[in-house]
């Protein structure tokens, strides 16, 4: 999302998806996971408007859709592909805002070569390093940034990239290759024609298992319900994340909302729905190990010597990331406080550094190889909840000290005495030398703090209880953790790196008896304050010239006017639909994002029924229902002079106001490293071959094939055939992800009570499986038992003549709690997206038997045997 | 995990449920919750009753020795049921709690104003009558346990008709006569098997006309049952007990016949006759959870009711 | 005799209107559930809101193979039961899902606050009452576990409770959240239902708004049909109602109940013969004298 519209957030909110036309839930279970934002669903189902559900099980979305269509877990790209190709083929994209709102007019560089020419790779591939250079992907003329730390990740091969020359040179506003007309071969348009012209209805219908009318069924609802007077919207979630080449399924979407001109504009865009509560909050304020505070890429360790050095290599000079100086500075300001100046680099040199991929597998492979040996496990329950979660609990079991803090003892924090490899004897506890520190943890019922949802929407929660015994807030353990090594710190006097710890401000209020730690005042600190300690109204008002503070940039305006906003609860009974004063969004409070584009180039409304946001000539400014995603007084016509910088450099007809060009990005030429466009592959394990090239698999994806990290043997290969079907996994209504908070609690217990798997009742008869018996399951890491749920929900897959069985189970269950079971995770690998290192959990292989697994010794001699058939080594 | 909690939870090895009548075969009704301590009242209670009424009447025919034998049966057949009432109750603490309301439309609170008056009359009656001690007084109150006998032996049958269990609601118009038949076969019974030698006759006569009206009424409440709910007294348990009944009851019906001539047969007569009546009422009980655990008896008598009167639930 | 079996009669066509209104000026407009079973989307946050509302404990971890309904019926302690019903009719192999008829039926059950209750005509003790908004509700502390209504009840809702500490040996069933009505909040499963499937108010105007809703899907959905939401059937109407997309057995749900006292009258009448002949009998036993 970030690459190709500019920010890394749901372009939309759940409430507007009553205003749609026609919606397309794809990559997600809506009605299961995300139950009460499906009400707007419902309710645009109710108003008329087409409801299309494309997943391989028929689930309780599903069942309210008026359209089911199976399809192969983890072909997705070929199904949007077969979308594309049918709007481009029949011409149904809306011209009028491709050519003025997205880069399709763009001519790019002579030497771009696409994976039709170079059988399944792009030009730049280089395979000594495993990766692509961009620079033969760049516009013709001009060098693409890619929004800054918005792109969805990088490799160290793009980060070195990041010192090369660049060209910006946008004329008066606008690439200085194009053709409005859309006919020169090289411009977007005509290679994204070429590039899809492969993903016929017929092919489509090869690799994914429709039927080609399905696609064209859904294709046309599409296009019908696009245009000026109707818009569609797609949803999707984590079974487009989590593959191999995730991003590039969001990708897919991103063109065909462009191209239909569907973003930025009420009842359109693409709703991400995120997972846990504040999950789109832990990346804006990131857990993550690339990013800082408002996506500000964290500087690395060899590219980034100084501030100025960070911000011009990180920065563009064009868009909203022009500003990168001003973010990064109230940034270190609020940090840093006093200690940072203009003549110390407001201590940029205090930050951390990146030196490579420190995301949570290669950190679990670190402890494995001895390299970590610490570790905070807080919020997660990897043992349960992670990718290949046997070779996670040997992660844990290497460590030499573990911090957890739960609500309960969890999987993740008894796994020395209580885990499968235990039970086998594979590990023991007396050999395990983790010592582990259980610390209570509390619930957000009994603790003030603020939640990001899945719509970028900040909602303030109250404490309604202390929390009892020990338990403690997030807040209170890491500040007061904090506080404790300040001191020691300042008792040992000058270690090196002591400044970093020493400088940091470090002083919120605290409250009552156990010290609490004002949240309101860290919500206040991320909206940052002036040069008189004032509450910023908006990041338009940022600084770089140190006399701002802001600790999140994209959160400036959060508590405007010294007033919590993320706390207003304003029924939207009492206010316009959009409900502007219930909680607070970034950026700006806004709802919809682009939304300038919901107006015509002139700044009209395309439609009455879907006005939105437009300019009002009287006024001369913009005005509708929401905040304009838009200067507020710029001028439709505005054109900028050629050499612009930052937003000036924005024409008046461009919504994408953080791209470095304000166009949306149909081709991506800078900041994704595995192609500017999506094309298809075929998961790491699959049953068959990819159909479409001699490249089997995302060539760009990363692997880690290591002991207890094996991968089931390829179709090509000798043993190809070991593993016949699909595995895939998911989420059920009634528990929540690793189920430490679910299977902890009797009412959610009962009504999930066992740990099952999904079969039709044709692979049933091929296996002999019975319903409600036992079924065991295996790949070559591990085995695990379910019972048996046969159900014409799941449909066996007709592929190019093949019939294609698939195993699908939730991933709830573990050891602990009131209701126990198998992991699903158990038998997963580790393979990434090399762009956002997400793991594959939906399409993998796998062999499925009657009956219950072996136990104990048995466990692992059926495992060696599997191994050996899969002619591995022992293990 | 208790059963209760899951009525027939048990996995169907077929998957696909469409072989299964209703939603998953699960019962629509509650089956009761009663225990065997239920049929055994209808039986214990019933006996009492009528044992109560010959009793009286033997008492103005002046044959005092019959007369005190179906006293003793109504006391025995009283104190067993009070036990049997109270133990079932889940509550046994807050059995007064009946008593506190008169509420004509619940045949148990209704029952509970009979089995009150006619319990409480039989113990006074059974007291003076041991004890020796007012005599006159403890005669009034055996004419008044007399006056509710037949009410006690026959409530029971509307109590039970009056639910939604199948096997009982749609027999409920011939099952007082049931009820009222096996009484009078039980209550001879008593007679038959503790009578004094030789003068329980009209014992015999009254296990005579109550065997005989039992397979009267038997039949009387197959035909109101219908061929699809009859079903559930010929399955299982209720099969059993009820072809048990039937078999007991005729034996013990030819017994009496040489009851005066060997008095022994008289006693074993007597004996059958109570077991017949034991089996019949453990076999209505049966077929009342069999009828309530399987939808198919409520879905088959609806139907068949739409399709005669016209669906009055759903609407389309 | 028959002044008696006139009274019986006579209570039995009290209608939930008649009861009501013995609360006089406390008296509410009757309260009750449309549940449009087209809206559900088979998340169960009913049937756990209720739970927590009303402090039930879980009745039990079992697999049932049911679909996703490892609840199976409303009990003592499960006072709203979400049904799953998986109706497909495709040829094996094929994967064509549009082929016939593909559904996915879910519907939310609970007790159906009868204008002609079983439960409470058959209460012995009077702990089930007919409250001021209409709905039916058992009382706990008055309930001596007789077990009478659970058999009374047209629809299987009622159940024991049988846990130590959890109200063990009395009956349990829906209150239409009496708690919650008293001061003017709608009941927990409604509140939580995100969907509307479950819309709580005046049974007046839902009786209106279920026909309305009927008409306005008829076309669109196979089968659709109102359930007891009419006075015209043998339980008077419910104060629940629902939206159904099949036959009411499908869910479980008795296709044309009636409530079991309507004919007590003339049960009695029955009883009241055989009584008669069996003093008959016994005179005759004792009478003929040889
Ligand atoms: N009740 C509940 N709600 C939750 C959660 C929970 O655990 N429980 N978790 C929260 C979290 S953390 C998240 S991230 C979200 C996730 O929300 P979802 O993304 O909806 O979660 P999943 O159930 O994992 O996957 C959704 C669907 O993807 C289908 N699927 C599998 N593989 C493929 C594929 O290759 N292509 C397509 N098109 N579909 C596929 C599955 O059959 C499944 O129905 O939910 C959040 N909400
Ligand atoms: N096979 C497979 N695996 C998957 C997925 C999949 O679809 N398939 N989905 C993936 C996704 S999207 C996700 S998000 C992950 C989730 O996986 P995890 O994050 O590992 O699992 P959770 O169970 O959500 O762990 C969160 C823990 O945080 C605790 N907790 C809750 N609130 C607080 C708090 O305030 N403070 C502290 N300290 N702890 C708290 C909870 O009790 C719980 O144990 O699973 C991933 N794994
Ligand atoms: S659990 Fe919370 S975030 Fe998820 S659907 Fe329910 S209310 Fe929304
Ligand atoms: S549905 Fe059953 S429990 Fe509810 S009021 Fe009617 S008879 Fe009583
Ligand atoms: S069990 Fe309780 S509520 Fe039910 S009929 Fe008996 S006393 Fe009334
Ligand atoms: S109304 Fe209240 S008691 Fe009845 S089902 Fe709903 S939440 Fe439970
Ligand atoms: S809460 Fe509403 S949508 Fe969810 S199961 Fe219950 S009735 Fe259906
Ligand atoms: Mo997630």
């Amino acid at each position: 999302m970030g690459t190709s519209f500019g920010r890394g957030g749901a372009t939309t909110f759940q409430q507007d998806l009553q205003n749609s036309d026609c919606i397309v839930i794809m990559g997600s279970n809506m009605a299961e996971n995300h139950p009460v934002g499906f009400q707007w669903v419902m309710e645009a189902r109710e108003r008329g408007a087409k409801f299309i559900h494309v997943d391989p099980r028929f689930t309780r979305t599903s069942a309210v859709a008026d359209l089911h269509v199976p399809l192969r877990p983890g072909t997705d790209i070929a199904f949007l592909g077969g979308i594309i190709n049918y709007i481009l083929e029949n011409d149904r994209a809306f011209k009028e805002y491709v050519v003025n709102y997205t880069n399709a007019p763009v001519i790019l560089k002579d030497d771009f070569e696409d994976t039709e020419d170079l059988n399944g790779f792009f030009s730049g591939w280089h395979e000594d390093k495993n990766g692509y250079t961009f620079e033969t992907w760049q516009y013709k003329g001009m060098d693409l940034h890619g929004a800054a730390g918005q792109r969805e990740g990088e490799s160290s091969l793009a980060k070195m990239e990041a010192f090369r020359q660049r060209e910006d040179a946008l004329k008066h506003g606008e690439p200085p290759n194009m053709d409005k007309t859309l006919q020169h071969p090289r411009c977007v348009y005509q290679v994204l024609k070429r590039h899809y012209a492969r993903y016929t209805p017929e092919t489509v219908a090869r690799i994914c298992g429709v039927k080609p009318e399905q696609l064209l069924e859904v294709a046309q609802a599409m296009c019908d319900n696009s245009g000026r007077d109707r818009t569609s919207a797609f949803a999707y979630s984590v079974a487009w994340t989590q593959h191999t080449f995730g991003v590039q399924m969001i990708r897919s979407a991103a063109i065909i909302q462009l191209l239909l001109g569907n973003i930025g504009r009420p009842g359109g865009g693409i709703m991400a729905l995120r997972g846990h509560a504040s999950i789109q909050g832990s990346t804006d304020i990131p857990t993550l190990f690339n990013i800082l505070p408002g996506y500000i890429p964290m500087p690395h360790a060899k590219a980034h010597h100084s501030l100025k050095h960070f911000i011009e290599s990180e920065g563009a000079k064009t868009g909203y990331w022009g500003n990168l100086d001003k973010y990064t500075v109230s940034l270190l300001k609020a940090w840093y406080g006093e200690h940072a100046t203009d003549e110390n680099d407001y201590c940029f040199d205090l930050l951390p550094r990146i030196s490579g991929d420190h995301s949570t597998y290669r950190s679990m492979m670190g402890m494995i190889d001895g390299k970590v040996k610490g570790f905070f496990c807080c919020g997660e329950n990897p043992a349960v909840g992670s990718a290949n979660a046997g070779l996670q609990r040997r992660a844990l079991a290497s460590l030499e000290w573990l911090v957890v803090r739960d609500f309960c003892e969890i999987e993740s924090a008894a796994f020395w005495y209580d885990s499968p490899e235990i039970e086998s004897g594979a590990l023991k506890t007396e050999e395990i030398p983790t010592e582990v520190f259980w610390m209570p943890a509390a619930a957000h019922t009994e603790k003030d703090g603020s939640f990001t949802n899945t719509q970028r929407l900040l909602q303030w929660h109250h404490k309604a209880m202390d929390p009892p015994g020990d338990a403690r807030s997030e807040l209170w353990f890491y500040y007061h953790l904090g506080k404790k090594i300040k001191a020691l710190v300042d008792e040992r006097g000058d270690e090196p790196h002591a400044d970093a710890i020493k400088f940091l401000t470090w002083d919120y209020p605290e409250k009552g008896a156990i010290r609490e730690p004002d949240a309101h005042m860290v919500l206040r600190e991320i909206n940052g304050w002036d040069e008189n300690g004032d509450a910023l109204p908006a990041y338009t008002k940022l600084k770089a010239d140190g006399s701002t503070a802001c600790g999140c940039w994209i959160y400036c305006g959060a508590y405007k006017g010294e007033e919590n906003q993320t706390a207003r609860r304003k029924s939207r009974m009492e206010q316009s639909w959009v409900a502007p004063e219930w909680g607070w969004s970034w950026p700006d409070n806004r709802r919809i994002i682009y939304n300038r584009a919901s107006a015509d180039p002139d700044g009209k409304p395309w439609s009455q029924r879907k006005a939105y946001v437009w300019f009002d000539e009287v006024k001369g400014q913009w005005t509708g229902y929401d905040t304009p995603d838009f200067e507020k007084t710029k001028k439709p016509s505005y054109t900028p002079e050629t050499g612009a910088q930052r937003e000036d450099a924005i024409a008046g007809w461009h919504p994408f106001i953080m791209q470095d060009d304000g166009l949306g990005w149909l081709f991506v030429p800078n900041g994704i490293v595995d192609g500017p466009l999506p094309t298809y592959y075929e998961p790491h394990e699959s049953p068959v071959k990819n159909l479409l090239y001699e490249q089997q698999s995302n060539p760009a994806r990363q692997k880690f094939p290591r002991p207890f990290n094996e991968y089931n043997p390829s179709p090509s290969s000798e043993h190809g055939g070991q593993f016949p079907f699909v595995l895939y996994t998911y989420r059920l209504t009634e528990h929540h992800t690793a189920g430490g908070m679910s299977r902890t609690v009797p009412h959610l217990s009962e009504l999930q009570p066992e740990m099952f798997c999904e079969v039709s009742p044709e692979l049933a008869k091929l296996r002999g499986l019975e319903h409600g018996k036992w079924a065991t399951i295996y790949t070559v890491r591990a085995v695990i038992e379910a019972r048996v749920m046969i159900t014409n929900r799941v449909q066996p897959i007709r592929l190019n003549g093949k019939t294609v069985h698939s195993v699908g189970m939730p991933y709830h269950w573990g050891r602990r709690g009131i209701v126990t079971g198998d992991s699903a995770n158990d038998l997963l690998h580790i393979a990434l997206d090399p762009n956002v290192h997400i793991q594959e959990t939906k399409g993998l292989t796998c062999d499925i038997l009657p009956g219950r697994r072996p136990r104990g010794k048995a466990m692992l001699e059926f495992m060696e045997e599997v191994r050996a058939k899969a002619h591995l080594e022992k293990a | 995990m208790t059963s209760t909690a899951h009525g027939n939870g048990q996995i169907n090895a077929q998957t696909l449920h469409e072989d299964r009548p209703g939603y998953y075969g699960r019962p629509i009704v509650k089956p009761p919750e009663w225990t065997d301590l239920i049929p055994t009242y209808f039986f214990t209670g019933g006996m009492a009753g009528t044992c109560a009424a010959l009793g009286f009447a033997e008492r103005i025919a002046k044959n005092d020795a019959l007369a005190r034998t179906m006293l003793f049966g109504a006391a025995a057949g009283t104190a067993i049921s009070a036990y049997c009432l109270i133990a079932d109750l889940k509550r046994p603490e807050r059995f007064v709690n009946m008593l506190r309301v008169f509420k004509p439309t619940s045949p148990m609170s209704m029952g509970v104003y009979i089995f009150s008056a006619f319990g409480g009359s039989v113990t006074l009656a059974l007291a003076s009558e041991l004890t020796g001690v007012l005599r006159p007084i403890g005669r009034i109150f055996e004419g008044i346990a007399a006056l509710f006998g037949p009410a006690m032996s026959c409530y029971t049958a509307v109590l039970i008709g009056d639910t939604v269990v199948p096997a009982w609601h749609y027999g409920r118009e011939s099952m007082p006569a049931l009820f009222a038949a096996t009484s009078a076969s039980t209550a001879g019974g008593w007679g038959l098997l503790f009578g004094p030698s030789g003068r329980s006759n009209s014992a015999q006569r009254l296990a005579l006309i109550g065997g005989a009206g039992v397979m009267l009424a038997l039949e009387k409440l197959h035909q109101e049952l219908g061929p699809r709910q009859k079903e559930a007294y010929q399955t299982r348990q209720a099969k059993m007990f009820g072809d048990t009944a039937k078999m007991l009851n005729m034996a013990g019906l030819a017994t009496s016949l040489f009851a005066r001539k060997v008095p022994v047969m008289g006693r074993i007569a007597g004996a059958m006759l109570l077991a017949a009546g034991v089996c019949e009422r453990f076999g209505v009980f049966r077929a009342g959870c069999i009828s309530a655990e399987d939808p198919s008896y409520i879905i088959d008598a609806q139907r068949e009711r739409i399709a005669r009167e016209g669906n009055r639930a759903s609407s389309n | 005799m028959t002044t008696f079996i006139d009274i019986t009669a006579l209570a039995h066509m009290t209608s939930a209107k008649a009861e009501q209104a013995t609360y006089g000026e406390n008296e509410h407009a009757r309260k009750g559930f449309f549940t449009d079973t087209t809206l559900c989307i088979g998340c169960k946050a009913c049937e756990v809101a209720c739970k927590e509302w009303n402090q039930l404990p879980s009745d039990g971890y079992e697999f049932t193979g049911q679909s996703y309904d490892n609840t199976g019926e409303l009990n003592g302690y499960t006072w709203r039961h979400v049904a799953f019903v998986e109706q497909f009719e495709r040829p094996p192999e094929a994967q064509d899902s549009s082929a016939g008829m593909n559904r996915w039926l879910m519907e939310s059950d609970v007790c159906k606050h009868c204008t002609h209750a079983g439960c409470l005509d058959a209460c012995p003790t009077g702990a089930i009452i007919r409250t001021e908004f209409g709905t039916v509700v058992i009382q706990d502390d008055v309930c001596n576990g007789c077990g009478y209504c659970v058999v009374a009840c047209p629809f299987g809702v009622i159940g024991e409770k049988w846990q130590e500490g959890e109200g063990k040996g009395t009956m349990g069933k829906c209150t239409l959240c009496y708690d919650r009505a008293k001061i003017g909040e709608e009941p927990a499963c409604a509140k939580a239902c995100p969907t509307h499937s479950i819309q709580y108010g005046d049974v007046d105007e839902l009786r209106e708004r279920a026909a309305a809703r009927l008409d306005q899907v008829r076309e669109r959905f196979d089968g659709a049909q109102l359930y007891l939401n009419t006075e015209n059937d043998g339980v008077g109407g419910g104060g629940s109602m629902w939206l159904l997309l099949d036959k009411p057995e499908t869910y479980g749900l008795p296709p044309d109940p009636v409530v079991p006292t309507k004919h007590l009258p003339q049960m009695w009448k029955k009883a009241g013969i055989a009584m008669l002949m069996l003093a008959g009998a016994v005179t005759v036993a004792a009478g003929v004298r040889k």
